[in-house]
């Protein structure tokens, strides 16, 4: 039977590619949104994921004038009352506030640090120390470098590029806006976007004196107890921050969900647009395959009629059609996909997009690459690609289903009389 | 006479435009086993009708059609399908090989869906290709074969199940005279070496001398029967 089936498909070789074409432009278009839509999704999670955080608060100030010390980019100061309430809440797990802060480092006021201040109790939990749950790895811990300590004060911790680049090691001194600070440790991050990511870290508190506008932070790092009470975290935490903060503030608080939308926005608009007219051509395309093999029947009808006067049952001759529909499905399908995840991958591999300056805020000037860029993967679209190539397989099906049963239904007297 | 196929009071109806018209009307006719009858009449006259008939393919509006004693109308179109791949070979008048498949294939066709090994089948359409005379042209696809060719392939694969009626609506209509005689020679010769019950139809009545029977259809009434 299968071998019947192939012999008729290779035979009408215009007509079967005709078909496993439509089949392989839906499958393509299909698989590649989705897939995007995944890769999109992970690039999203990914600085989140990072810093073990679900949400991130911060507020954001028209603009910022000069000073030796500085809120980074455009950032304003929450104050720390804000964090302990919001810890308080019983959907929150955790959270932690850091200070970022553009600091002049040298003779030249455009050699600026980015100096972020944690809260050291935290940073092994939640924030930009933080790589995939874990902190991030301390390249002198062998000849004594250590995390940032409770009681630590006047001392610093370094990202691996920036200690290079200015030959800086363990007990050295690095000068933030005219104060000395001694470096206890190193730390090197796996490459990826990571939000507030400094290149100097002190205690917040130093953070605070050096800015000097008391105690406020500029970002909060917040983890929800729960995958579903996020959603409530996210109105509280609006609650909150605004009543501790001045009016005419604009209020930001950033998501895996809602990150992509500043990012690429149109992308995101348009991935549900495009997720509409995939669908819309598979219908269509669906409507085709239908039409396209009742007609093939009636192609066959002398064909299917001589089959049936040798004595194949209606069900032997269904089977016939399903089968050969079936498989083309199957092809279509595996070539689809594969275009379709092939093309995904392209995109993805020649697409780079950054974090929002917010989440982010290296000086224009900066020296050290900045960790910024999103990291795209088509990690967990293996479902996806399988959905994809089944909704392929079950076009054939359904398409062959209607040749089956219009074959099944044909008098064979009748069938044979047609030439 | 040992009867081998009969119709009592065939009456076979289409509706053609809301007016029904009668493809056979009323038709009583036995047939022997190891008969060899020609059924004869003009175009439209209702002969393959009758062949349909009798092979299963088609169900009487009125009357009942009997094989070995069967009734073939209470039967279910599956039972049919069965009883057409076990008991009836039949050959067309336009050969209708599936042109995809080659001459050897096409004689398997009936043995495809009933799960037969294809070595075993393939060996079997061999059997009867050779005795065809077409062995040498297995491998052939039917656009490769002459239409005398392609008729005895069609013939070889109407024997593949050893048949115990064979219905021919007229197998030489699309042929030449002279293979047309050697298509009827063949069918003859099959006739008398296996005993198969064999029903022919053709619109020449010069075909007549070699039936041992000739069923006269007009208007799909039978007007005359000759022994
Ligand atoms: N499926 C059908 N639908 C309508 N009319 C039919 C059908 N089959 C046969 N007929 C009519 O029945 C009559 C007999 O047809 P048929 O048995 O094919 O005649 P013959 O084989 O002698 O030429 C013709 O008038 C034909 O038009
Ligand atoms: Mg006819």
């Amino acid at each position: 039977m299968l071998r019947f089936a192939l012999r008729e498909l290779t035979r009408r070789k215009s007509r079967s590619l005709l078909a496993i074409f439509g089949i392989v432009v839906c499958t393509a278009l299909l698989s590649s949104v989705l897939c995007l839509a995944q890769a999109m999704r992970n690039a999203a999670r990914q600085p989140f994921d990072a810093a073990n955080a679900d949400f991130v608060a911060q507020r954001e100030l028209a603009e910022c004038p000069f000073a030796l010390v500085k809120h980074a980019g455009t950032l304003g100061g929450i104050p720390t009352k804000t964090i302990a309430r919001i810890r308080s809440l019983k959907e929150v797990e955790v959270a932690a506030g850091v200070l970022e802060l553009w600091a002049v480092s040298g003779r030249d006021e455009k050699d600026r640090t980015v100096v972020t201040g944690i809260e050291p109790e935290y940073q092994k939990q939640i924030g930009p120390l933080m790589q995939s749950g874990k902190c991030c790895t301390l390249t002198d811990h062998q000849r004594g470098g250590r995390y940032l300590g409770f009681a630590d004060t006047q001392s610093c911790l370094l990202e691996k590029p920036y200690a290079d680049r200015h030959g800086l090691h363990l007990g050295d001194k690095v000068s933030l806006g005219g104060t000395h600070f001694r470096v206890v440790g190193t730390v090197q991050a796996s490459p990826g976007a990571r939000i507030a990511a400094g290149e100097v870290y002190i205690p917040l508190k130093e953070a605070q004196n050096l800015l000097g506008e008391g105690d406020v932070v500029n970002a909060v790092f917040i983890r929800a107890a729960n995958p579903e009470s996020a959603a409530t975290v996210e109105t509280r935490l609006k609650e909150l921050i605004r009543a501790d903060t001045r009016r005419g503030d604009k209020l930001v608080i950033t998501s895996d969900l809602n990150v992509m939308s500043s990012v690429a926005g149109t992308t995101i608009l348009a991935e549900s647009a495009i997720r509409w007219v995939a669908g819309a051509v598979a219908l269509v395309v669906l409507l085709l395959l239908i039409k396209f093999s009742l007609s093939s029947v009636n192609e066959r009808l002398r064909e299917i009629g001589t089959m049936k006067a040798v004595g194949w049952q209606d069900r032997h001759i269904a089977k016939l059609l399903a089968l050969e529909w079936v498989l083309m499905g199957a092809v279509g399908g595996l070539v689809g996909t594969l275009l379709g995840v092939g093309a995904a991958w392209a995109y993805t591999a020649g697409t780079r997009l950054r974090l929002p300056a917010l989440l982010n805020n290296y000086p224009a000037c900066a020296k050290t690459p900045p960790p910024v860029d999103l990291k795209f993967s088509l990690e967990g679209s293996e479902p996806l690609i399988v959905g994809a190539f089944l909704v392929a397989l079950s076009m054939g099906a359904v398409a062959g289903h209607f040749a089956a049963r219009r074959a099944a239904n044909l008098s064979p007297a009748e069938a044979l009389r047609r030439l | 006479m040992d009867i081998h196929a009969e119709l009592n009071q065939v009456t076979r109806t289409y509706i053609k435009h809301g007016v029904p018209l009668h493809a056979l009307h009323g038709v009583d006719l036995s047939i022997g086993r190891g008969d060899w009858v020609l059924v004869v009449g003009d175009s439209g006259s209702g002969k393959s009708t009758l062949l349909n008939l009798l092979g299963g393919l088609d169900r009487p509006t009125e009357g009942e059609v009997r094989f070995d004693g069967i009734n073939l109308t209470s039967l279910t179109s599956d039972d049919l399908a069965r009883f057409r791949y076990e008991k009836v070979g039949f050959v067309f008048q336009s050969f209708s090989l599936i042109s995809s498949l080659t001459a050897l294939e096409n004689v398997t066709i009936p043995l495809v869906p009933y799960k037969m090994d294809r070595v075993a089948m393939e060996e079997k359409a061999g059997a009867v290709l050779e005795q065809m005379g077409m062995i040498d042209r297995a491998t052939h696809l039917p656009g490769e074969l002459s239409g005398g060719e392609q008729q005895r392939v069609a013939i070889a694969r109407s024997l593949i199940n050893e048949p115990k009626l064979l219905l021919a609506d007229e197998p030489t209509g699309e042929l030449d005279s002279r293979t047309g005689e050697k298509i009827l020679d063949l069918i003859a010769s099959l006739h008398r070496d296996r005993g198969v019950t064999t029903i022919m139809t053709s619109h020449d009545p010069k075909i007549a001398e070699r039936a041992h029977t000739v069923v006269q259809l007009e208007e799909g009434r039978v007007v005359d029967v000759q022994q």
